[in-house]
C-alpha cells in the first residue's frame, strides 16, 4: 500500500505517531486513521484502509467506530450499502454515542434496515438530544410538530426545537425560528434565523442537496431574506410565493414526503409515510414517479406529469410553466439531479417543490422535504437550470434526460 | 524503517525475485497430511513428540501462528492450494475422494499452481498423495467415478488417467490417487498410468493392529505398494527428482510439491521408526515426517540449492479424532492444541494449521508472524516471487504474503479469511480481524453426541442460534458465543460471507476493488 503525504496538511511526524499509535491498539488513533483515510485528510483517501481502521477500533469496543461503520454502510460511500448492517452497528454504539443514537433513530423513523417505529425513533432522538445531540432534538421536534407516526404535540415539539436551539444547532433555530414566525413574533423569528445564519458561512444562495449544518445556516439566511416575501401580495411576472405546507421527510423518502405535501396543499392530510404506504416499494426505499403519479389517484387528487426537455429551450419553456402555476397560486413537484463523487454512484436523486420565485434576484424559492421545516430555500435560476433534471425518476423517463414536474391538473 | 523495505516489494512485485545469480527461487511444498497445530514443537512446547527437523526449519524462518487450511479435509484443502480458489465455489467443492474417486475437481484450463510456475520456467513434479480427483477408465473406454472397492476392479490399466497432476501443470508425479494408506485403491501412479496395478486383496491380518490402524479398508493392493514404507518410497522419489533437476537442468529452477501420507491414519511408520517416541504409533508416525522433512532439507544441502529453495511447509487440515482422543487420554499429547475441534470441524482445531516457511536471505531467520493467512495464498505469493500476473479468472482467493514474508510487520491485503468444514458450501466461516462468525451451529463436521467426543462437547449458551461468533482475542478456544451480544458484527459478517459467495472472489479484480 503506497502512502502519498500531503504537504501542509499535517505533518509527517504526526501522521507516522498516529499510526503508530493505531498499529499498538489505540482505538481513538484507530478512528483517526479510518477518518484521515476516508476524507483524504493528510493521506491519499482509500476506501478500504478507511473500513479496516474503523473496523480495528469498533472492535477494540470503540463505540464511535461502530458509528462510523455503520454509517458507511447507511450511505454507502465506503462500502456497498447495506442498512442492515449499519441497523446494527448504530444498534450496538447508540446506548454510549449520541450520533449513534441519533442514527438509530433514523433507522426507526426511515425504515432503514429495520421495520418503522416511530416510538422507538423518538425514544432514541430524544435520548441523543438530552446528550447534546442537536439534529436529534430537531427531529424529535418536527416529528411531534407533524404527527407523523405519533400523536402530534406542539408543546413537546416546541421544548425539543428549544433545546436544539441551546444547543446551537442551525436547524434547531431554524425551527425555532418558524415557530416563532408562524406565532407572529417576527422579531424573534429574524433573531433565531440571524442566529443560525452566524453559527457558519453563508452565500447569497446554497445548494439544496443533503441535510447539514451549513444547508441549516444557509437556511437561516434565505429565511431572513424571505420574511418580508412571505407577508407580501404576489405580483405576477416578478414574484410569487405559495403558502405550503411542509413534511421533513425521513431517509429516502423525499419523493413521497413532498408529494404529500404537494397533496396537503390540495386539501388531503396525508402524511409522508402515507403517501408512500399508498406506492408499491417498500418504505426506506426511493419511490417510482410512476408510483406517486397512481397515489394522488388513489386520494381522489389529478396531477400531471409534464416533461421539458434539458437543453437552454427546454429550461425556457419550464421556468415558463413554472411561473404561470405560481402565480396562480399553484406548487409543482419537480426532480433534481445531482452529481458529483460524493454521490454513491456518482448521482443521487431528489424530488422537491418550487413555491415562488423572485424576477428582479433571478431566484426561485423552494419547499425541500430533506431541510427542516418551513423546508424554504432560495436558489438561483442557474442553479435551477443545473439540477432540475433528471433520467432516473422511475420507469416513465425510459432512461431519457428530461426536466419533470408534477402540476396540478386542472381539465 | 519501513519505506526501503516497501520499495523493494513494490520493485519485487512488479518484476518477480531471482537472486544474485540471476535465478528464481527453488520453490518445495511439504504437505503433510492431518498434521495438528499440537502436534509440532515449535507450535505446541508441551508436544510429546519431538520435531526437530520442523522446529529448526522455524528457526532458520518463519512460523505462521494463524494459518489456515482452506478446508477441514484432504481434497477440498488440496484443491484448494493447487488453485487459489475456495473449493466450495466449485461443484461438488465439499467432496472427499476415494478409490478411484473423480473426475478432478479442477476445470480444464483453470490455472494452477504448476501451471503458473511452468509458465515461469519452472520444472514441476509431485510426490505423494493427489487426492484432487481422476477419471479411470474402464475396458470399454466409459469413466469410473465410484469410489467403491468394485469401482476399482472395473479399472483398465493399459489407459490413460486423466484429469491428474499432469494435466494441471505438473511436469512429473508419483504417488496415489487418494488417501494411500486408506481406501481400495492400493497402487502407485507413475505420471498418468499405474505401472503395477493392484491384482491381490489386501491383507490387512499382517499389518499392525492398534488404535491408529483403524482407517485401512479392504481394497486391491499392488506387489510393489509397502503400506508401512509409503512416505518412505516418496522420499526416495522426491530425493530423485531433486538429484536429477540439479543434474540436469541446474539453470532452470523447480516446484516440487511433496504431498505425504503421514500422518492421516492408518499411523504405520516405518520399521526404523517404530518405537522411536513414548507417544504410541502415532506419536512415531509424526516422528517418521519430520524426519522425512529433515532428509529433504538434508538433500537441499547436499545438492548445494538450500539457500536459493524456498521452503514451505504446513498441513492440510487439523489433526483426526482417533488420534486426539486417543493420545489425549493415553500420551498426554494434544494435536489439536490449544484450540477446540480437530480435523472435520469449523472451529480453529479443524484448520488452524502449521506454516512454516524458509527462504534464505529473504525470510529472517527465528520470526513469528500473527498474520491471518490461508494456504490459498500460496499461489499468489508464488506468483509476486516470480513475477507471473495472475488472470483475474484464477486464485480467486488467494493474497501475496511477499510483503509479509520479507517484513513480518507488513500486513496481507486480505480482508478476510473463508474456512469450509466437512459439508462444502453448506458449512463455511468467515474471520475478519478478531471475529470469526461459523454460519451454521454446531461443528460442521465432527458429531459431537458420539461416546468418543462427548467429554468434548460445550454446551451452547445461545438457545437456537443458526451462527456463531467469536472474538477470538479474548476467546481463542472459541467457548462464548456472542453473536446474541454483537448481532451487528455478526450481521455483517454474514452479509460479507454472502456478498464473498456470490461474487465468486475475494480477491478483488485488477483495477477494482470488490469493497465498492
Amino acid at each position: 500500500m503506497s502512502v502519498l503525504l500531503v504537504p501542509n496538511l499535517t505533518g509527517a511526524a504526526e501522521l507516522d505517531d498516529l499510526r503508530a499509535r493505531a498499529e499498538k491498539g489505540d482505538p481513538k488513533a484507530q478512528l483517526d486513521q479510518a477518518y484521515r483515510y476516508r476524507d483524504g485528510r493528510g493521506i491519499e483517501k482509500n476506501d478500504i484502509e478507511a473500513m479496516k481502521w474503523a473496523h480495528r477500533a469498533a472492535d477494540g469496543g470503540s463505540a464511535e467506530a461502530m458509528d462510523f461503520v455503520g454509517f458507511a454502510y447507511l450511505r454507502g460511500n465506503l462500502v456497498e450499502r447495506n442498512t442492515e448492517i449499519a441497523f446494527g452497528y448504530f444498534k450496538a454504539a447508540a446506548p454510549k454515542v449520541p450520533q449513534a443514537a441519533f442514527n438509530l433513530g433514523q433507522c426507526y423513523f426511515g425504515a432503514q434496515g429495520t421495520e418503522q417505529n416511530v416510538t422507538k425513533a423518538l425514544v432514541w432522538w430524544e435520548k441523543a438530544a438530552a446528550q447534546g445531540h442537536g439534529r436529534a432534538a430537531v427531529s424529535a421536534a418536527l416529528a411531534y410538530l407533524s404527527g407523523e407516526g405519533v400523536k402530534r404535540d406542539e408543546m413537546r415539539a416546541r421544548k425539543l426545537a428549544e433545546r436544539a436551539a441551546e444547543l446551537n444547532n442551525p436547524s434547531g433555530l431554524v425551527v425555532l425560528g418558524e415557530m416563532h414566525f408562524q406565532a407572529g413574533n417576527l422579531e424573534l423569528a429574524k433573531e433565531s434565523w440571524r442566529k443560525a445564519s452566524k453559527l457558519l458561512p453563508t452565500g447569497s444562495t446554497g445548494h439544496p442537496a443533503q441535510p447539514s449544518d451549513n444547508a441549516s445556516a444557509q437556511q437561516g439566511a434565505d429565511l431572513l431574506k424571505l420574511i418580508e416575501y412571505r407577508q407580501r401580495e404576489c405580483e405576477p411576472g416578478k414574484f410569487a410565493f405559495v403558502q405550503m405546507p411542509h413534511i421533513y421527510q425521513g431517509y429516502n423518502n423525499c419523493g413521497a414526503s413532498a408529494c404529500a405535501a404537494f397533496a396537503r396543499f390540495q386539501g388531503s392530510d396525508i402524511s409522508g409515510w402515507g403517501f408512500k404506504k399508498l406506492c408499491p416499494s417498500p418504505l426506506g426505499t426511493g419511490t417510482d414517479w410512476g408510483h406517486l403519479l397512481d397515489a394522488s389517484g388513489k386520494i381522489g387528487q389529478k396531477w400531471k406529469l409534464i416533461t421539458f426537455t434539458p437543453d437552454d429551450v427546454g429550461f425556457e419553456e419550464a421556468t415558463a410553466m413554472l411561473r404561470r402555476e405560481l402565480d396562480a397560486g399553484r406548487p409543482v413537484v419537480v426532480d433534481f439531479k445531482y452529481i458529483g463523487p460524493q454521490y454513491p454512484g456518482g448521482s443521487a436523486g431528489h424530488t422537491l417543490n418550487v413555491c415562488g420565485y423572485i424576477t428582479a434576484e433571478n431566484l426561485y424559492i423552494l419547499c425541500n422535504p430533506a431541510v427542516v421545516s418551513p423546508g424554504l430555500q432560495l436558489i438561483t435560476a442557474d442553479d435551477l437550470k443545473n439540477f432540475w433534471r433528471s433520467d432516473h425518476y422511475g420507469a416513465l423517463s425510459k432512461g431519457v434526460l428530461s426536466r419533470p414536474a408534477f402540476i396540478i391538473d386542472k381539465q | 524503517m519501513k519505506r526501503p523495505v516497501l520499495m523493494a516489494v513494490l520493485l519485487m512485485l512488479l518484476c518477480g525475485i531471482a537472486t544474485a545469480a540471476g535465478q528464481k527461487p527453488n520453490i518445495l511444498v511439504i504437505l503433510a497430511d492431518d498434521l495438528g497445530y499440537g502436534d509440532v514443537g515449535c507450535y505446541n512446547a508441551k508436544s510429546k513428540v519431538a520435531t526437530p527437523n520442523i522446529d529448526r526449519l522455524a528457526r532458520e524462518g518463519m512460523l505462521f501462528t494463524d494459518a489456515h487450511s482452506p478446508a477441514t479435509v484432504c481434497t477440498p484443502s488440496r484443491y484448494s492450494l493447487m488453485t487459489g480458489q475456495m473449493a466450495f465455489r466449485v461443484p461438488r467443492g465439499g467432496t472427499v475422494f476415494t478409490g478411484v474417486g473423480g473426475p478432478s475437481l479442477i476445470a480444464p484450463g483453470r490455472l494452477t499452481l504448476p501451471a503458473m510456475l511452468r509458465q515461469q520456467g519452472y520444472e514441476t513434479a509431485a510426490v505423494g498423495k493427489w487426492h484432487i480427483g481422476w477419471t479411470f477408465r474402464d475396458q470399454a473406454g466409459e469413466p469410473i467415478h465410484q469410489g467403491t472397492l468394485e469401482a476399482v476392479r472395473r479399472i483398465d490399466y493399459s489407459r490413460r488417467i486423466e484429469g491428474g497432476p499432469l494435466d494441471h501443470g505438473f511436469d512429473r508425479f508419483f504417488g496415489t490417487a487418494c488417501c494411500p494408506g486408506t481406501d481400495w485403491l492400493y497402487a502407485f501412479i507413475e505420471g498418468d498410468r499405474i505401472p503395477v496395478p493392484p491384482v491381490a486383496p489386501i491383507d490387512r491380518g499382517s499389518l499392525p493392529k492398534h488404535p491408529y490402524a483403524n482407517d485401512c479398508r479392504e481394497g486391491l493392493i499392488a506387489t510393489n505398494f509397502p503400506m508401512e514404507e509409503l512416505d518412505m518410497v516418496f522420499l526416495q522419489k522426491s530425493r530423485e527428482f531433486l538429484e536429477a533437476h540439479v543434474r540436469q537442468s541446474p539453470e532452470n529452477p523447480f516446484f516440487l510439491y511433496h504431498a505425504s501420507h503421514a500422518v492421516h491414519l492408518p499411523s504405520f511408520a516405518a520399521p526404523q521408526f517404530k518405537g522411536k517416541t513414548q507417544a504410541g504409533p502415532h506419536g512415531d508416525f509424526i516422528f517418521e515426517f519430520d524426519q522425512i522433512v529433515g532428509e529433504l532439507l538434508s538433500t537441499l544441502e547436499k545438492l548445494g540449492v538450500a539457500d536459493n529453495t524456498l521452503v514451505i511447509l504446513t498441513s492440510d487440515n487439523g489433526p483426526e479424532v482417533t488420534s486426539v482422543v486417543r493420545m489425549r487420554a493415553d500420551y498426554d499429547h494434544d494435536g489439536a492444541r490449544p484450540w477446540r475441534g480437530m480435523k472435520r470441524d469449523q472451529w480453529e482445531g479443524g484448520h488452524r494449521v502449521p506454516f512454516i516457511v524458509r527462504w534464505p536471505g529473504w525470510v529472517k531467520t527465528g520470526t513469528t508472524n500473527a498474520q491471518i493467512i490461508s494456504l490459498t495464498d500460496i499461489m499468489a505469493t508464488a506468483a509476486a516471487i516470480t513475477g507471473a500476473s495472475l488472470p483475474d479468472d484464477s486464485a480467486d482467493d488467494s493474497f501475496n504474503l511477499l510483503p509479509t514474508l520479507l517484513d513480518s510487520g507488513a500486513e496481507v491485503a486480505r480482508p478476510y479469511l473463508l474456512t469450509q468444514a466437512f459439508a462444502g458450501a453448506r458449512t463455511l466461516a468467515i474471520r475478519r480481524g478478531k471475529w470469526k462468525y461459523i454460519d451454521h451451529p454446531g461443528s460442521g463436521g465432527n458429531n459431537y453426541a458420539t461416546k468418543e467426543l462427548k467429554p468434548y462437547a460445550l454446551p451452547e449458551l445461545v438457545k437456537d442460534a443458526t451462527g456463531q461468533l467469536y472474538d477470538m482475542e479474548s476467546d481463542p478456544a472459541e467457548k462464548s458465543n456472542l453473536i446474541s451480544e454483537h448481532p451487528e458484527v455478526a450481521w455483517e459478517l454474514k452479509e460479507l460471507l454472502n456478498q464473498s459467495k456470490s461474487s465468486g472472489r475475494s480477491r478483488p479484480v485488477k483495477g477494482g476493488s470488490n469493497s465498492k
